[in-house]
């Protein structure tokens, strides 16, 4: 798979003088926008904002599998509804919220320790298919078994006060979900730039040659595997909060094609590429869902041509022009 | 013997159906590497042509098998078309992302059966030559079942014969085997890749028009039943067409003996055998000794 240029590794200079004040340019940005929609969004446009959220967090722990380590997973729902489940199962128990979300977590994360234990020693096609067949034996268990709602799921999950804080309100929801997802993907871009990161894009890139090294691939991939599938529970559970239920549906095998699509349409190669992916994925496909009853369609061409013509996604098509232009300058002066 | 021999019946026809689906993808995946996840997409497509050209009535036997015959004609014409236009274009590509485009392609095919024939579910009658039940042994075993067990072994023979006992076989097994020597020992490869293509979606077309009147007819046929046939192909083997019928045939009469019991272990069950024989035997039961790593 092609390389593109934005994800060598990051030395402290490069740091210092270029990413940082990107960053910190990004953030404020970002905590703008946060306030924005909170103080000026309808009801509908905040519902709609949520959404992006979570599936920005979704679709980017996603990548660190698909894009840094190189492991296509189709049961990445299986940790997202995981997440769900666990909340909704938990509803009864009032507890406080933040202590849920540690439970989602660790519950996608040690669903995640088991299969991948299993699955991580076989091939690339094995691997996508193994992680399919167990996503769908627990869509089937929670769709049979009606101590979890059978087909239906669980309904009726609200967000629990956070201190004084009544989540139950889509504003507070708002701000609480950013807050939480924001939290993830600190810490997915902290893992993403790390030594440990930079192994995995290694192992990517060539993992007989990092085996050689003396890099023990087994256990990086499944290091990885770990973190996306607790950060994929992080994401279920904001999901059941904001949809209120947690329903089958969330554990299907084309819930696990979603974040990949949205990771190929922004750009696998880029860490936010899966973010811009999925503002316009959930964009898309909300606007087409009003337009037609056939959505979908629109969908699977994007996604072709997004996977035939425009490997490196969105970001990596803005980053060809803007190098486009900078050279074009060049030339001039 | 009612227990023993119901379920045994149903087992081999659900196992046959599966079995005329997988080897479909088999075959495409023998011979151009591509794990094809549009085969569901083809599967509904033949479905639906099938109650689409049976004008969703109750047809004889004859114009029934007219009408599922023409749709999977139709199918494997729709299938070589996106062949030259889509799938020549992934071979050369790393699994995972020719696996994403072939997703790709399925969700073009499901949204495009939303758009041609609505949200609305349809129903296609069994043909009315079919739609009693045959005595067996003193039980009453469905005569559709019967059809479809006369199919699916009419299907492997042809399969069989055709690829063992002539030159199109031999030529299509040298391609599989390795492509640039075949390429230039005069072989057209490009026109295998596309017949085989054709063949291979023939498949799924013809085991959806068989199945029409099997199941409820909505575009999420497209995601569910290829799922039992990926566990055929996986277990079986990828690539083995022999594979695929001993697959089909464990997993069929296993889902319709559990079926009996308890409905969630069966679809359960399909799964855990998949991995099961997967960690044990990466390549399936039947498949190639060794897989190309990542």
């Amino acid at each position: 798979m092609a390389t593109p240029s934005a994800v060598r590794a990051l030395s402290v200079t490069t740091w210092r003088t270029s990413v940082r004040p990107w960053l910190a340019l990004l953030l404020m940005g970002v905590a703008a926008f946060v306030l924005g929609v909170f103080f000026f969004a309808t009801i509908s446009q905040l519902y709609f904002w949520t959404t992006v959220a979570e599936t920005v967090l979704f679709a980017t722990a996603v990548n660190l599998l698909f894009g840094q380590t190189g492991m296509l997973s189709f049961g990445q729902a299986a940790y997202f509804g995981i997440g769900a489940y666990a909340v909704g199962l938990l509803v009864p128990r009032d507890l406080n919220p933040l202590l849920m979300l540690a439970i989602s977590t660790l519950a996608g994360g040690l669903a995640a320790v088991v299969v991948g234990l299993i699955t991580l020693r076989t091939t690339e096609l094995v691997f996508a298919m193994l992680t399919l067949g167990f996503g769908m034996a627990l869509y089937s268990i929670t769709f049979h078994v009606q101590a979890v709602g059978g087909e239906n799921g669980i309904v009726g999950i609200i967000a629990p006060h956070l201190f004084w804080i009544d989540l139950g309100d889509s504003h507070a929801l708002w701000v609480f979900t950013t807050v939480v997802a924001g939290a993830g993907m600190a810490f997915l871009w902290v893992v993403a730039h790390s030594p440990f990161g930079r192994t995995l894009k290694m192992i990517r890139d060539d993992a007989a040659r990092a085996e050689n090294l003396g890099i023990p691939v087994f256990r990086y991939r499944l290091a990885a595997f770990t973190m996306s599938g607790a950060v994929c529970g992080l994401a279920g559970c904001l999901y059941a909060w904001a949809q209120n239920v947690a329903s089958p549906d969330a554990l299907f095998w084309t819930t696990s094609g979603t974040p990949v699509i949205v990771s190929l349409l922004g750009g696998t190669g880029f860490f936010f590429g899966p973010a811009v992916g999925a503002i316009v994925y959930v964009y898309a496909t909300n606007t087409l869902s009003q337009m037609t009853p056939a959505w979908i369609f629109y969908v699977g061409v994007g996604f072709l041509v997004v996977v035939l013509l425009a490997p490196d996604g969105i970001v990596g098509g803005l980053q060809r022009l803007w190098h486009l232009r900078r050279r074009r300058r060049r030339i001039q002066t | 013997m009612n227990a023993v021999i119901l379920p045994l019946v149903n087992g081999v026809a659900f196992a046959m159906l599966m079995f005329i689906v997988a080897s479909g993808l088999t075959l495409i995946f023998g011979v151009m590497r591509v794990v094809n996840f549009a085969h569901g997409g083809f599967f509904a497509l033949g479905a639906f042509l099938a109650f689409t050209l049976a004008a969703g009535r109750r047809l004889p036997f004859l114009e029934f098998a007219l009408a599922a015959l023409a749709a999977a004609i139709v199918c494997a014409f729709l299938g070589m078309i996106a062949e030259v236009l889509v799938f020549r274009r992934i071979y050369h590509m790393a699994h995972s992302r020719a696996l994403l485009a072939t997703y790709a392609v399925l969700l073009i095919l499901q949204g495009s059966l939303v758009l041609f024939w609505g949200n609305n579910p349809r129903s296609q009658p069994l043909p009315s030559d079919f739609q009693h039940a045959v005595v067996i042994l003193g039980v009453p075993a469905a005569s559709y079942n019967l059809l479809l067990i006369g199919v699916g072994v009419v299907v492997g023979l042809y399969l069989w014969l055709q690829l063992t006992h002539t030159s199109v076989g031999r030529m299509v097994r040298a391609v599989a085997a390795d492509r640039m020597m075949s390429a230039s020992l005069g072989i057209n490869v490009g026109l295998v890749f596309t017949g085989m293509f054709g063949v291979g979606v023939f498949l799924a077309g013809l085991g959806g028009a068989l199945a029409s009147p099997l199941f409820q007819l909505d575009s999420s046929l497209a995601s569910t039943l290829v799922l039992e046939s990926f566990a055929v192909v996986l277990v079986g083997g990828l690539g083995s067409v022999t594979g695929a019928l001993i697959a089909a045939l464990i997993l069929g009469l296993l889902n319709s003996f559990l079926v009996a019991y308890d409905p969630a272990l069966a679809d359960f069950s399909l799964y855990l055998v998949m991995a099961g024989v997967l960690l044990v035997r990466p390549t399936g039961l039947l498949g190639p000794r060794v897989l190309e790593s990542r």
